[in-house]
């Protein structure tokens, strides 16, 4: 995630253009990809692109917007390399750590986010990003040196919004809906897909030298 | 114990900024606390965020006996264990930049003023429910003056502390106080980099009676 720096997030309910979208944003450099359950047959799709993603031996694909530990033990035993959740739900913790798997909780708050990291969390998603702004970040980074946080929600694509996370001190960010534009996934633009996301890591890239 | 819980309260209600500082060499800690003393300042919190702040805080604590009246905290604490031990080597006040209740019951033990973390409304009612007096806002920044006005007709008698992002400046410092914070810490802003390396004394402690002056003007 560190290396990547930037997590795709996406859910779909149809399989081919999850599929799709997965294979475009592998060939824009992706290497580590969160599906979410966000659909009611989110875990068929996300079974089959688990099947799909054999074909990348360097993929790693987990799974987001858990919400509990009975769904973190049903996509874990499944194959999810890691759980991500919008919430901070102890339980969670305690079934990913039983599955030796990563649990990245979702928080707002320093509280929370403490509360995580003594629970196990060694990458924290602050959701919903956009919200609490860069400036979240780099007001509590000096108060609990260590922290491996990852903004989710409002992310942009852009130089700007980009290195103001980083320069806060996020280890990564996600980004779902500014990157898979209601646009893309309608028009089926794959092509643009791939150019998309290999200008954001290009960005990311250049950001963090 | 040096002063009541409810001296501590009132003290830093009065005073209306807390500084807050950190460092690791126990001198220029000193140096500090003195110019801000000079200025003006009568509650003072030093942060633990070094590996020796617990050594340089004992210094310091040695440095306040010549001042009877300044009352010394510490500041970044996260549990219990820590605020027992700062407590022990006689800090005034624990101030924490996150709600932990562990803590709470630590300061209930010592009756010393557990001022808590938080960052929303259920944060807050938790932190009062278990006794927190005092309740500092965090990071302030990200919240802004609009949290604390829209916070405190919903439930009165709140004392807030707003740290993070507090600027030294009358915008800043009249903001805060007119959407109804009882006072405001105040770290980097105050205690810049550029005084810092010259060691400009002379220039904190006009910074501090500036902003101890605009926080006495805008809550006449």
């Amino acid at each position: 995630m560190r290396s990547s720096g930037m997590i795709p997030v996406f859910y779909h309910a149809d399989v081919e253009v999850a599929k799709a979208v997965l294979d475009a944003s592998y060939k824009g450099g992706v290497r580590v990809f969160e599906f979410t359950n966000r659909g009611e047959n989110a875990f068929q799709v996300f079974t089959q692109l688990l099947k799909h993603a054999q074909g990348y031996p360097d993929l790693i694909l987990g799974i987001g917007t858990i919400m509990n530990a009975d769904t973190t033990l049903k996509f874990s035993e499944a194959g999810a390399h890691f759980i991500v959740s919008p919430i901070l739900k102890a339980e969670m913790a305690t079934a990913c750590h039983k599955e030796n798997n990563l649990w990245i909780p979702g928080c707002a708050t320093l509280t929370e986010i403490v509360t995580a990291k003594d629970l196990g969390a060694k990458v924290i998603k602050i959701f919903p990003g956009s919200v609490l702004g860069p400036g979240f970040v780099s007001a509590i980074m000096p108060v609990v040196p260590g922290l491996q946080l990852m903004p989710t929600g409002g992310v942009e694509p852009t130089e700007a919004n980009l290195s103001a996370w980083f320069k806060a001190g996020v280890v990564c960010v996600g980004m779902g809906s500014q990157l898979f534009t209601k646009e893309i996934i309608e028009t089926k633009n794959w092509a643009r897909l791939v150019q998309s996301v290999a200008e954001a890591l290009a960005i990311i890239k250049k950001i963090r030298k | 114990m040096r002063f009541s819980k409810q001296q501590i309260v009132s003290g830093m209600k009065e005073a209306g900024i807390v500084p807050l500082f950190t460092h690791d060499k126990p001198d220029a800690a000193q140096q500090v606390l003195e110019a801000a003393y000079s200025g003006g300042i009568r509650v003072f919190e030093f942060t633990n965020r070094r590996e020796n702040s617990f050594e340089v805080f004992k210094h310091l604590l040695s440095v306040s006996k010549k001042y009877p009246d300044l009352m010394l905290g510490i500041g970044t604490i996260m549990d219990g264990a820590t605020t027992k031990k700062f407590i022990e080597a006689g800090a005034d006040f624990v101030i924490s930049p996150i709600l932990k209740l562990e803590m709470a019951k630590v300061c209930r033990d010592y009756d010393t003023v557990w001022i808590p973390g938080c960052a929303t409304l259920t944060e807050i009612v938790t932190a009062k429910d278990n006794g927190a007096e005092i309740i500092k806002l965090f990071p302030a920044s990200v919240l802004g003056p609009g949290f604390v006005s829209a916070i405190m007709p919903v439930v009165p008698d709140l004392q807030l502390m707003i740290t993070g992002g507090v600027e030294p400046n009358e915008k800043s410092i009249s903001s805060w106080f007119k959407a109804g914070a009882a006072c405001l810490g105040m770290g980097s802003q105050l205690f810049t980099r550029e005084i810092l390396e010259q060691k400009n004394w002379p220039l904190l402690k006009q910074k501090i009676e500036e902003a101890l002056k605009l926080a006495r003007q805008v809550r006449k």
